[in-house]
C-alpha cells in the first residue's frame, strides 16, 4: 500500500482534542505536526483540513484560542481544551474504543490473525 | 447546546469579516513560518524550505475559502453579495429602477388596501362569542320560491317554543321606527332641542343572551321587564354618550322615550349594533307576542329572528326542525304555502350587503395587479435588452445560464423589495384617505394596516415581482451568444414579443379610457338634479325631527307652531310634514280602476300650507291649495310627478280624479280630489318613490313629524335659534336632529360618490400605469430596433422620419386602445347601471358621454406622447456607428 492516508470523517476531532489534552495549549502548526508524528507520518494535515476543524471546535466551545508568543518568538494562535472539550474527549474516546472493538470483531474473528 | 452555540458563532461570523481575515492571514503566516523554520533546521536551503512549507499547506487560498465557509453562513453571504451586486447594477439606471418598482408598488398598494378592507369585513369575527353558531332565520315560500327575512309572530313563537335538539335559543326583534329619548327623570318641560332621535327596536327578553352579549352597564332584559308597569329600556352606546354624556349613574333611573317614562336597565357596548342602527331596545314579552300572533295578517307586524345553534349542529338539521315547527304553527294555511326554514349564518347577513362593493374592489385590484405585473415584466425585459451585450460577454466568459438567471432575479428581488416598501407606504395613504377613494366610511368597520395586511402586501409584492420577473430573466439567458455579440440579434429577434407587448399596453390604455368613460357618465348623471338629490334647491333648507304629544297634534297646533317658526329672524318659510307611513308605504285607493287593482302603495305626507313654498316648488300641472282650503281642511290632494304617472295608468290628466286614503284606520277611506302635480321630492330614506300630499288632514298626532324651514342665509348659523324657538312656541315639544338638508344630502349621496370616486381613482392608477407601460414599450422597441434605426440613419433617414416611424408603431396601439376602451367603457357603464346596485342612481340614467369620452381620448394621446418622449429621445441621440456595430 503506497501513499498517505486520508483523515477519516470524525476522527480529526478526536485527534485534535487528544493532542491538546496531552500537550496542553498548542498552535495549529504544533497540532498538525503532533498528529502527523503520532500517526507515524501516515496522515498529513493541510491547512484546509486543520483550520476549519479547529474553528468548528472553537465555535462549539470545545477549545478556546488565544494569541501568544511562540517558542521561536513569533506571534501565533494557541488552542486549549475547555471543560466541555474535556467531556467531549472522554465521550468520543469511549465511543471510538467501542467502535474499534466492534470493527475488530468483524475484521478479525476469533482464531484468525492478521 | 453546542449546536446552538455553533449557530450563534456562525451568525456572529457574518460580522467583522475584515478583522477575522486579518487574523487568519496572520495565523497562516505563523504556521508557514514555523514550518519553514523547522525545514531550515533540517538543513534545507531557504527557498526549498519555503517551497516545501507551501506544498504542505495544500493551497492557502483554498484553505482560506474552506475556513470562511465554516466561519459564517456562506449562503447568506452569497445572497448578500448577489444583492449588493444587483443594487450596484440597478443604480446605474435609477429612473428605470424606480419606474419598475413604482409600477409594481401602485398595484400592490391597491391590493393591500383592498385586502385590509376584505380582512376587516369578512375575515374578522363579529363581536359575538362563537359567532359560527349564530344564524338568521329566513323563510322560503315553497310556491313562489322566494325567501324573506321577516316572519309573522306565530312562526317566531313556534321557533322559540319548538324544543328541538339542534337550537340553543331563538330570539326575535322588530324595528319600531324613530324614538325620541329625553332627559332622565324629568318631564318634557325644558327638553326642547335636547332629545336624541334613535331607532327603536322591540326584542324578546332573551335577545342579548342568544347573541351572547352582555350590556356594558346594567343588565340584560328579564321576562319580568316585559310585564312591569314602567317599561324597561336598554340604550345603545352612542345614545348614552350623546344624550347622557356617558354618565354611568343613569342605570336604574327613568327617561322619556317617545314621551313615556321608561326605566334604563342597561347600556350596550359601542361595537354592538343589532338590529343595525338601533338606539333603544325595549323588551317584548311572550304574552304580547301571543297577542300579536292573534292579529290578522294585515295588521300583524313581522319580526326578524336570530338563533344560536348548539355546537356541531348543521344548518340542514336545524332547518328541518324549524320547518317542522312552522308546519305545526301554520296548520291553517293552504298546502304548499307553509314556509320552510332557510337559515343563513349571521356573519353573511351582516357583511352580505357589502359583497358587491367588495367584489368590485377585488376585481379592480386584480386587473390593476395584472397591469402592474405586465409593466414590471416589460420594464425588466427592456432593462435586460439594454444589457444584452454585457450578458453575452458574461456567457462567453463561462457564466452559466443559471448564473445569468440568478443575476437577473437578484435584481428583480431588489426591485420587488423596494416596491414592497413603497406599496406599504401607498397602502397606508390609501387607507388614511379611504373615505375619498373607496367610500370606506360606508363600511361598518375601519380597515387597518396591521401585521396581517402588511405581511400580505410585502410578501405578495415580492412573489408577484419574482413571478413576473422570472420569464424575462429566463428569456434573456437564452440569447444566442454569437448573434448577441455580433449585434445581429437586434434585428431578427423581438418582433413577436413586440406585438404581444403592444397588445398589453393597448389593454392598459383601453382600461384607463374605460374607467374615465364610466367616471364621465357617473359625474354627468350626478350633475343632473332630476336623477339624483332631493329635486329642489336645498341650499338654505333645514329639517328637524319633532316629537309632538297627542294633544298638540291637531291642525290648530301645527298652524301655530308654523307661525312661531316663521317669526324667527332669518327664517323665510316654515312647514310641518307628518309621515303616517313612517315604516313602509300606505295603500292609496283609486276612484276608477281595472279589475283587481284598486290600490297602489306609496308614501303619504301630510303637510302644512306653505310646504311647497319652503321647497321653492311650483306645480307642474293644476294648482296648490288655497289658504282657505287648508284652514277648512278641504279634501284636496297634490301628487308628485312620478306618482301622477303611475296612479292613473297614463290617463291624460290626474286633475279632478279622486284617491282614497285611510286617514282614520285601514278600513275607512277618505276621498281626496287631486288638484295639482308637483316635481318629485326625494329624501335619503325614499330616493326612488315620490309621495302624495294631503294638507293638514290628519286629525290625530303621529310621532314621526318633521319641520322644514328655509333660511335667509347659511342655515348652520340658525340651528340653535330653531331649537330655542320650538321650545318657546310650546315647551312640551321635543325637537331633535336639526340639520341642514345639504348635510343629509352629503351623507345620502356618499355611496354614489364612493362609486364615482372609486372609478376615478382606478382610472387615475390605470393612467399612471399606462404612462409607465408606454414608456416600457417604447424603451423595449427602441432597444429591439436600435440597429435598424442606426442603419436607416446612416442611409440618410432624418431624425424626424425615424421619430415618425416609431410614432406610427404606437399609432396602431393608440387607435386600438381608443376603440377598445370606448367599447369597454360602454359595457362597464351598462354593468354599473344594471348589475352594481347603485345606491342612488336608477337605471338607465348612465350613458356614454361624448365630451368626457373625447377628453379621455385626448388624455390618452397625451399619455402616449409623455410615455414615448424619453426613450425616443434616447434613440434619436444614439451613436449611429455603435448602434450598427451592436455596441451599447
Amino acid at each position: 500500500m503506497g501513499g498517505k492516508l486520508d483523515v477519516q470523517q470524525g476522527t480529526l476531532v478526536l485527534m485534535v482534542l487528544r493532542t491538546l489534552d496531552v500537550l496542553g495549549p498548542l498552535h495549529g502548526y504544533g497540532i498538525a505536526r503532533r498528529i502527523e508524528e503520532t500517526s507515524r507520518q501516515e496522515l498529513t494535515l493541510n491547512y484546509g483540513t486543520l483550520y476549519p476543524a479547529l474553528l468548528k471546535l472553537e465555535q462549539e466551545g470545545y477549545i478556546k484560542g488565544e494569541w501568544r508568543q511562540s517558542e521561536n518568538n513569533r506571534r501565533a494562535r494557541y488552542y486549549a481544551l475547555t471543560k466541555t472539550g474535556r467531556k467531549r474527549l472522554a465521550r468520543e474516546t469511549e465511543q471510538w474504543s467501542r467502535t474499534s472493538a466492534v470493527m475488530s470483531w468483524f475484521l478479525y474473528p476469533e482464531g484468525q490473525t492478521t | 447546546m453546542s449546536a446552538l452555540r455553533l449557530v450563534a458563532a456562525r451568525v456572529k461570523g457574518l460580522f467583522g469579516r475584515a478583522r477575522c481575515d486579518r487574523d487568519l492571514d496572520e495565523e497562516f503566516a505563523a504556521h508557514l513560518q514555523l514550518e519553514m523554520d523547522e525545514n531550515l533546521r533540517r538543513g534545507m536551503a531557504p527557498d526549498e524550505a519555503r517551497r516545501q512549507a507551501l506544498a504542505a499547506s495544500g493551497g492557502i487560498e483554498r484553505a482560506k475559502e474552506a475556513y470562511r465557509d465554516q466561519r459564517g453562513l456562506p449562503w447568506i453571504e452569497a445572497i448578500g453579495r448577489e444583492l449588493a451586486g444587483a443594487i450596484a447594477r440597478l443604480r446605474r439606471r435609477p429612473a428605470t429602477f424606480v419606474a419598475t418598482a413604482g409600477s409594481l408598488a401602485l398595484g400592490m398598494a391597491l391590493a393591500t388596501a383592498v385586502f385590509s378592507m376584505v380582512d376587516a369585513l369578512f375575515l374578522r369575527p363579529l363581536p359575538y362569542p362563537h359567532q359560527e353558531q349564530l344564524v338568521r332565520l329566513y323563510q322560503r315560500d315553497p310556491l313562489y320560491k322566494s325567501t324573506t327575512a321577516w316572519m309573522p309572530a306565530r312562526d317566531l313563537l313556534a321557533a322559540m317554543d319548538h324544543g328541538g335538539s339542534s337550537i340553543a335559543g331563538v330570539a326575535g326583534a322588530r324595528n319600531r321606527g324613530p324614538a325620541a329619548v329625553g332627559i332622565p327623570g324629568s318631564a318634557v318641560v325644558g327638553a326642547s332641542g335636547t332629545a336624541e332621535r334613535a331607532q327603536f327596536a322591540d326584542v324578546t327578553p332573551n335577545y342579548f343572551a342568544v347573541l351572547g352579549v352582555r350590556p356594558l352597564l346594567g343588565r340584560p332584559f328579564t321576562d319580568a321587564d316585559a310585564t312591569g308597569s314602567e317599561p324597561a329600556v336598554i340604550l345603545a352606546h352612542q345614545i348614552w354618550m350623546a344624550r347622557f354624556g356617558g354618565d354611568s349613574a343613569i342605570v336604574g333611573t327613568s327617561t322619556l322615550v317617545n314621551g313615556h317614562s321608561a326605566r334604563i336597565v342597561g347600556v350596550m357596548p359601542a361595537d354592538f349594533d343589532m338590529p343595525p342602527g338601533t338606539g333603544v331596545w325595549r323588551p317584548l314579552g311572550h304574552d304580547e307576542l301571543v297577542r300579536i300572533a292573534a292579529l290578522g295578517p294585515k295588521d300583524a307586524p313581522q319580526f326578524m329572528a336570530i338563533a344560536r345553534l348548539k355546537a356541531g349542529t348543521s344548518l340542514r338539521r336545524a332547518d328541518a326542525e324549524l320547518s317542522s315547527a312552522y308546519r305545526g304553527a301554520d296548520a291553517g294555511l293552504a298546502i304548499g304555502r307553509v314556509p320552510q326554514s332557510a337559515l343563513t349564518p349571521l356573519a353573511d347577513e351582516v357583511t352580505g350587503q357589502y359583497k358587491t362593493l367588495v367584489e368590485l374592489w377585488v376585481a379592480a385590484a386584480i386587473v390593476i395587479i395584472l397591469l402592474c405585473a405586465v409593466n414590471f415584466a416589460t420594464l425588466t425585459v427592456a432593462r435586460g435588452m439594454r444589457r444584452r451585450e454585457e450578458l453575452g460577454v458574461r456567457l462567453a466568459l463561462g457564466a452559466t445560464r443559471r448564473r445569468i438567471v440568478g443575476m437577473m432575479m437578484s435584481e428583480t428581488v431588489v426591485t420587488a423589495a423596494l416596491a414592497a416598501v413603497l406599496a406599504a407606504v401607498i397602502a397606508a395613504w390609501m387607507l388614511a384617505t379611504r373615505h375619498l377613494l373607496f367610500g370606506g366610511d360606508l363600511l361598518p368597520v375601519a380597515p387597518v394596516l396591521d401585521w396581517r395586511t402588511l405581511t400580505f402586501g410585502l410578501v405578495g409584492t415580492v412573489i408577484v415581482g419574482m413571478a413576473f420577473g422570472l420569464a424575462p430573466a429566463v428569456d434573456l439567458s437564452r440569447g444566442d451568444l454569437g448573434a448577441v455579440l455580433s449585434g445581429s440579434a437586434r434585428i431578427t429577434s423581438g418582433s413577436r414579443e413586440l406585438r404581444s407587448r403592444r397588445g398589453l399596453v393597448a389593454l392598459q390604455l383601453g382600461l384607463s379610457l374605460a374607467c374615465m368613460a364610466v367616471l364621465g357618465a357617473l359625474v354627468a348623471a350626478e350633475g343632473d338634479q332630476q336623477g339624483v338629490g332631493p329635486g329642489y334647491d336645498y341650499s338654505h333648507v333645514v329639517t328637524a325631527q319633532l316629537y309632538v304629544p297627542d294633544s298638540l297634534a291637531r291642525v290648530s297646533g301645527t298652524a301655530s307652531l308654523v307661525e312661531a317658526l316663521r317669526a324667527i329672524p332669518g327664517v323665510r318659510e316654515a312647514a310641518v310634514v307628518r309621515s303616517p307611513d313612517d315604516v313602509g308605504a300606505t295603500l292609496i285607493y283609486r276612484d276608477r280602476h281595472p279589475r283587481d287593482y284598486p290600490y297602489f302603495a306609496v308614501n303619504w305626507r301630510d303637510v302644512s300650507a306653505r310646504y311647497f313654498n319652503v321647497l321653492g316648488l311650483t306645480p307642474l300641472m293644476g294648482r296648490l291649495p288655497t289658504a282657505d282650503e287648508v284652514v277648512a281642511r278641504a279634501p284636496v290632494m297634490v301628487l308628485s310627478k312620478s306618482t301622477a304617472r303611475c296612479a292613473f295608468y297614463g290617463d291624460s290628466s290626474p286633475i279632478g280624479r279622486k284617491l282614497g286614503v285611510p286617514v282614520i284606520d285601514k278600513q275607512h277611506l277618505t276621498w281626496f280630489t287631486v288638484i295639482g302635480v308637483v316635481p318629485d321630492v326625494r329624501t335619503r330614506f325614499d330616493p326612488y318613490s315620490a309621495p302624495v300630499y294631503t294638507f293638514q288632514s290628519l286629525p290625530l298626532g303621529v310621532s314621526s313629524t318633521a319641520l322644514v324651514l328655509r333660511m335667509a342665509s347659511d342655515p348652520r348659523l340658525h340651528l340653535q335659534a330653531v331649537k330655542e324657538a320650538v321650545g318657546q312656541a310650546d315647551p312640551r315639544l321635543m325637537v331633535s336632529d336639526v340639520e341642514p338638508v345639504s348635510t343629509q344630502v352629503a351623507t345620502w349621496l356618499a355611496p354614489a360618490r364612493a362609486v364615482t370616486l372609486f372609478f376615478g381613482f382606478i382610472g387615475l392608477i390605470a393612467l399612471v400605469l399606462a404612462v409607465v407601460g408606454v414608456y416600457g414599450l417604447t424603451s423595449y422597441a427602441a432597444e429591439v430596433r436600435a440597429r435598424e434605426f442606426g442603419i436607416r440613419s446612416a442611409l440618410g433617414a432624418s431624425r424626424a422620419r425615424l421619430a415618425r416611424t416609431l410614432i406610427a408603431d404606437l399609432g396602431g396601439v393608440t387607435i386600438g386602445a381608443v376603440l377598445g376602451g370606448l367599447l369597454l367603457g360602454e359595457r362597464a357603464i351598462f354593468l354599473v347601471d344594471h348589475v352594481l346596485p347603485h345606491p342612488v342612481l336608477q337605471p338607465p340614467l348612465l350613458s356614454l358621454q361624448i365630451i368626457p369620452a373625447l377628453a379621455a381620448t385626448a388624455t390618452l394621446v397625451l399619455i402616449v406622447a409623455v410615455g414615448t418622449a424619453v426613450p425616443m429621445r434616447r434613440l434619436m441621440k444614439q451613436d449611429v456607428v455603435r448602434a450598427i456595430l451592436g455596441g451599447s
